[in-house]
C-alpha cells in the first residue's frame, strides 16, 4: 500500500503534500425495544489529500483511486486561490518525518468475535432494561470500527496505525401516564471488546434511574452552588475549556486569543487540566495524529494558570508554540482538524462526601446529556440531579440544563475531588464527529452556575 | 449498479441498491480574511437484501468489489432482522426542477464572500465571518421490484455572521438555493442593524417573559415535535401524541408541513431513499395534529401507507423515518412588527444545548448565545449567561405572532416565533 500511495504523491506539484488512506471495517447492531432493527458488517475506504502551494493550504477528500489526479489538481488550485486571494500564508511547524507501524494491544479483538456473540451481548443488556415494568422502550446499539490508516508525505513520513473502537450505547425510555423520561447509557473504549462484558449492574442502574425520574421534580431555575459529578466535570472541561485550548478555534478571534494568553491566570488555584492521548487504556488513545505527528501529553492549565495549547503543525507555526500531535480526522472522509484526545481535570484530595459537606445547600448534578459552547458561553445538560441540604442529597430533580461563562466558572471552582473517571463514549461534533474524544474529571464544587428551569 | 443488482438478486428474494455520489466545495473568510478553500469528491453504495423474511444490509464507499458487498449483505441475514414491508412498485414520478448549472470555480465563491465581508466590515465593529459553498449530488435507487429512480441535485449555500467580542456568539443569516445567488442585502442589513443595536450588555430580569425565537432557535422547539411525530415513537407508544390525530395540540397560528415536491426550494425530491414516491405531508394544521411520518418498515408496523420519508444520513446508514423538507408556514407580521408586539422580553438568537433535555417529553432548556433584551419594542442590548426553558406542548399554545418570512435554519425553513409567558433565567 505504501508504494501505491508514494506513487500518487508524485502527482502533486506543490511545496508540501500528504496523503492519508484509510481502510475501515464496521459492525453495527440495533435494537428498538425488543425488535432487532438492524445488523450489518461493512468494509469501506477513502483518501484525503492536503497540499501547501505558495503559502495556500487546502485539502480534498476523495473515494476512488482513479480520482486521485483530479483531486490533487483541485487541492493545488484551491491552495493557489487562497494564496492569490489574500489568505495569511501558511507555514508548517517542523516535525520529524517518521516511519512506523503501530497496532494497539487489545483485550479481545472485536474482529475475532463472531457477530452472533455481539448480538447476544447486546440483546442481554437490552433485556435487562426492558425487564423493568415501567420501561416502555429502549434504543440499543452495538458498534465497532477498525480503521487501518496509512499516511505518507513529501517530507518522507510513512506511518501506519490501527485504531479499534467498540461500544454499546443507547437510551432507556420510561413512561407513566403523560410523562416520559429518557436516560442514556453507554460503555466502550479503544482497548478491546472485553471492556463491554460484565456491565449488567450498570444497565440495571440506568433503567432504575430512568424509572426514578418519573417521580422526580423539574428543577427550579436560578443561580446555585453545585457539585458536578465526574461526567459533568468532564463535559465542562471538554466543552467550556477544552475547545478554547484548540488553537484553530481561537486563532482568528483576536479577543479570545488575547484572553487565552499562555501565562494568564484563568482558573482558581485548585484547577489543573491536562490532555493526554497517550494515556493507556482510555477511549481517545492514539500514537500518531493524522498529520504524522507523535501525540504527547499537554498540561493545559496548572493551578489556574494557562500553560499549554493543542496544535496542528499549521497552528503551532502560527502561534510559535510546540507541536502537540492533536490534528485528527473523523475518518477517510475528512481532512484532520485540531481535536482533544483525552482531556481531564487533575484530581486533588477531597472525597465526594467532603465536597457535598462543603456545598452545604445547593444541587448535586449527575450524568451529562451533552453540551455546547460558543466562545466564552457554555450550556450543557444533566440527566438528573439532587437537591442538597446540609450536605445531604435529598429529592431527585430532572430537566436540568446549566449555562455559564467559562472564565467566571473556572474561577468559581473552589474544591476538587480525588475520584477521576474518564468517559467511555465520545461524540464531539466540532465540524466532524470524533467518536474517540475522551474526557473526564473527579467531582468538583462550583460556587455559582445558572440553572434553567420552569 | 445494474450489475450489483443482478449479482444480489441471485442470492436474495428482494434487493434494494442505493447509489450516491457527490462533489462539494467550501470557502470561508474568518475575521474578514480568506481562510479556507476545500473540496470533496465522494461516492458510495448501500445494498439491502431480503431472504425468507429477513433483511441484510451492507455498504461501501468504493464499489470495486461487488461480490464482496453482496457477501457482506447476505452474511448480515444471519442476524435475523425482520424485513417488514414490501419493496415499492415502479410508478411515474413527477419531474422536478432540482438542478441548475454551477457557473465558475471556487473563485466565484471567494468573490461573493469578499463582497459580503466588505459590506459588513464597513457597517459593524464586530468580527465578520463569511462562508459559501456548493454541493452537486447524484442519487439513484434501484430495486428488484423494478424501481429505477434517479435525481441530480445542486445546492448553493452562503452564510454571514458577526461575532460579539470574546465569544463566537453571533448574529447570523443563511441562504440556500439551487445555484449561485447573491446574498440578499436586506439580510446583511438585518445582521448589521441587529448587531449594532445590541453591542452593549443589557440588564435583564429573570422570570416569565415574552420570548422571540429566531429561526436558529425555533428548531429547538420543532425538534421535540419531530420526535413526537416519528412513526417509531408512535408505534412504541412513547410519543405524547400517540392516538391524538385531530386534536388541537398547538396554537392555531402554527402550521407545520413537509414539502418534498416543492422544487422552488433546493433539495426537492420525487422519491425517498427507499424508492417510495414522496408526497406533501401535513403534520399540524392550525395547531391540529394531522399526521405522522414513516418509512416502509414503520408503515408496515403501524398498518399505514408509506409516507415517503425513508431517508439515509449517508450510504453508511439504513433508511429511517426523517423529515427532510420541513417548514413552518409564515404568518402575517414582519420582524419589526413582532418586536413592537413583544414590547418587553428576550430574543433567542442562537441556541446552545438544543439537543439536551427530555426531547420526547417535549421539555427544552436552551442557553442563549446570545439573547437580546427588548424594551418598548426595541432591542436595547445583549444578555449573557441565560436560558429559556419549558415544554413545547404548553409553550407552543402561547404563540402571539409568526413572522411573515421563513428562513433556512437547522432542520427546516422556519419563521421567527413570538411566544408569551416563557421561563427565562439569567445571572443576577
Amino acid at each position: 500500500m505504501f508504494d501505491q500511495l508514494q506513487k500518487l504523491l508524485g502527482l502533486v506539484r506543490a511545496d508540501y503534500a500528504d496523503l492519508r488512506y484509510e481502510l475501515a471495517r464496521e459492525t453495527s447492531i440495533d435494537f428498538s425495544g425488543r425488535e432487532l432493527t438492524g445488523l450489518s458488517a461493512s468494509s469501506t475506504d477513502g483518501y484525503v489529500w492536503r497540499v501547501l502551494a505558495n503559502g495556500g493550504w487546502s485539502s480534498v477528500a476523495f473515494t476512488k483511486p482513479e480520482d486521485a489526479e483530479r483531486a490533487a489538481r483541485s487541492a493545488v488550485e484551491n491552495a493557489e486561490l487562497l494564496a492569490r486571494g489574500g489568505a495569511r500564508p501558511v507555514r508548517l511547524a517542523s516535525s520529524p518525518p517518521t516511519t512506523d507501524e503501530f497496532h494497539p494491544k487489545l483485550n479481545e479483538d472485536p474482529r475475532s468475535v463472531p457477530v452472533e456473540a455481539k448480538l447476544d451481548l447486546l440483546r442481554r443488556y437490552n433485556g435487562i432494561a426492558l425487564d423493568h415494568p415501567k420501561v416502555a422502550t429502549t434504543q440499543a446499539t452495538y458498534w465497532d470500527l477498525t480503521r487501518d490508516k496509512y499516511f505518507v508525505s513529501t517530507e518522507g513520513a510513512r506511518l501506519r496505525e490501527e485504531l479499534v473502537t467498540a461500544r454499546i450505547n443507547g437510551a432507556v425510555v420510561a413512561k407513566e401516564g403523560n410523562l416520559t423520561q429518557r436516560v442514556r447509557f453507554g460503555f466502550g473504549g479503544s482497548d478491546g471488546l472485553a471492556r463491554l462484558r460484565g456491565r449488567e449492574a450498570e444497565m440495571a442502574e440506568r433503567a432504575k434511574i430512568c424509572v426514578d425520574l418519573l417521580g422526580a421534580e423539574p428543577v427550579k431555575g436560578g443561580e446555585y452552588r453545585v457539585v458536578l459529578d465526574q461526567s459533568m466535570a468532564g463535559v465542562f472541561t471538554h466543552e467550556a475549556f477544552g475547545h478554547f485550548s484548540e488553537a484553530d478555534i481561537i486563532e482568528d478571534n483576536p479577543t479570545m486569543r488575547e484572553k487565552m494568553r499562555i501565562g494568564a491566570k484563568l482558573g482558581s488555584d485548585v484547577l489543573s487540566i491536562t490532555d493526554d492521548p497517550t494515556r493507556p487504556g482510555q477511549l481517545g488513545f492514539y500514537r500518531y495524529d493524522d498529520e504524522g505527528v507523535a501525540a504527547r501529553p499537554v498540561a493545559l492549565m496548572k493551578d489556574g494558570v494557562l500553560t499549554g495549547r493543542l496544535h496542528s503543525r499549521r497552528t503551532a507555526a502560527e502561534f510559535g508554540e510546540p507541536i502537540t500531535g492533536h490534528c485528527v480526522a473523523q475518518d477517510y472522509r475528512f481532512a484532520p482538524i485540531i481535536r482533544m484526545g483525552c482531556i481531564f481535570i487533575e484530581p486533588r484530595e477531597k472525597t465526594k462526601d467532603e465536597l457535598l459537606e462543603l456545598l452545604g445547600d445547593g444541587l448535586y448534578l449527575c450524568n451529562h446529556m451533552g453540551g455546547a459552547t460558543i466562545g466564552e458561553s457554555f450550556t450543557f445538560g444533566a440527566q438528573f440531579g439532587f437537591e442538597v441540604k446540609n450536605g445531604k442529597p435529598g429529592r431527585m430533580l430532572r430537566d436540568i440544563n446549566i449555562s455559564g461563562n467559562l472564565y467566571a466558572t473556572m474561577k468559581s471552582i473552589s474544591a476538587i475531588g480525588n475520584d477521576l473517571t474518564l468517559s467511555e463514549i465520545g461524540g464531539c461534533g466540532k465540524q466532524q464527529m470524533n467518536f474517540r474524544s475522551c474526557n473526564g474529571g473527579p467531582h468538583v464544587l462550583v460556587d455559582s452556575l445558572v440553572v434553567g428551569g420552569r | 449498479m445494474e450489475r450489483l443488482l443482478e449479482i444480489a438478486k441471485k442470492q436474495a428474494d428482494a434487493v434494494t441498491v442505493f447509489d450516491l455520489s457527490y462533489t462539494a466545495d467550501h470557502v470561508s473568510f474568518d475575521n474578514a480574511r480568506l481562510k479556507r478553500a476545500d473540496s470533496f469528491l465522494n461516492s458510495g453504495a448501500a445494498l439491502t437484501v431480503v431472504k425468507d423474511g429477513k433483511q441484510g444490509f451492507a455498504f461501501t464507499r468504493n464499489l470495486i468489489d461487488r461480490e464482496g458487498l453482496v457477501h457482506d449483505a447476505v452474511a448480515a441475514l444471519a442476524g435475523g432482522v425482520e424485513a417488514a414491508g414490501d419493496l415499492p412498485q415502479p410508478v411515474k414520478l413527477p419531474t422536478l426542477d432540482t438542478a441548475a448549472e454551477q457557473v465558475g470555480g471556487n473563485a466565484v465563491l471567494v468573490d461573493e464572500c469578499r463582497r459580503m465581508t466588505d459590506y459588513l466590515s464597513s457597517r459593524v465593529k464586530g468580527q465578520v465571518n463569511i462562508g459559501a459553498g456548493r454541493i452537486t449530488s447524484d442519487q439513484r435507487v434501484l430495486t428488484s421490484s423494478g424501481v429505477d429512480a434517479r435525481c441530480l441535485t445542486t445546492n448553493y449555500y452562503a452564510y454571514a455572521a458577526v461575532l460579539y467580542p470574546g465569544t463566537n456568539a453571533n448574529i447570523f443569516r443563511g441562504l440556500s438555493a439551487k445555484a449561485f445567488a447573491p446574498f440578499p442585502e436586506k439580510d446583511l442589513q438585518f445582521i448589521a442593524d441587529t448587531y449594532n443595536a445590541s453591542e452593549k450588555e443589557a440588564k435583564a430580569v429573570s422570570g416569565r417573559t415574552r420570548v422571540l425565537f429566531l429561526p436558529h432557535t425555533a428548531y429547538a422547539l420543532v425538534w421535540r415535535l419531530i420526535e413526537a411525530t416519528h412513526a417509531r415513537n408512535v408505534y412504541e407508544k412513547v410519543s405524547p401524541l400517540t392516538g391524538r390525530i385531530g386534536e388541537q395540540v398547538l396554537s392555531d397560528k402554527l402550521t407545520l408541513k413537509d414539502e418534498p415536491l416543492n422544487d422552488s426550494l433546493p433539495g426537492a425530491r420525487a422519491f425517498d431513499d427507499e424508492g417510495t414516491p414522496c408526497r406533501g405531508l401535513m403534520l399540524f394544521e392550525r395547531g391540529v395534529l394531522k399526521g405522522f411520518y414513516n418509512d416502509r418498515f414503520y408503515a408496515h408496523k403501524t398498518g399505514t401507507e408509506p409516507t415517503g420519508h425513508g431517508w439515509r444520513d449517508d450510504v453508511t446508514s439504513r433508511p429511517e423515518p426523517s423529515l427532510a423538507h420541513l417548514t413552518i408556514v409564515p404568518g402575517e407580521h414582519s420582524f419589526e412588527q413582532i418586536l413592537k408586539l413583544m414590547g418587553r422580553g428576550v430574543v433567542a438568537v442562537m441556541a446552545l444545548g438544543a439537543h439536551s433535555g427530555n426531547r420526547l417529553n417535549g421539555d427544552y432548556s436552551i442557553g442563549l448565545a446570545p439573547g437580546l433584551w427588548v424594551e418598548d419594542g426595541a432591542i436595547v442590548g445583549l444578555v449573557k449567561d441565560s436560558l429559556v426553558s419549558g415544554n413545547v406542548y404548553e409553550d407552543l399554545k402561547k404563540v402571539i405572532a409568526v413572522e411573515d418570512r421563513a428562513h433556512d435554519a437547522p432542520m427546516g425553513r422556519f419563521p421567527s416565533l413570538l411566544l408569551d409567558d416563557i421561563s427565562f433565567t439569567t445571572r443576577t
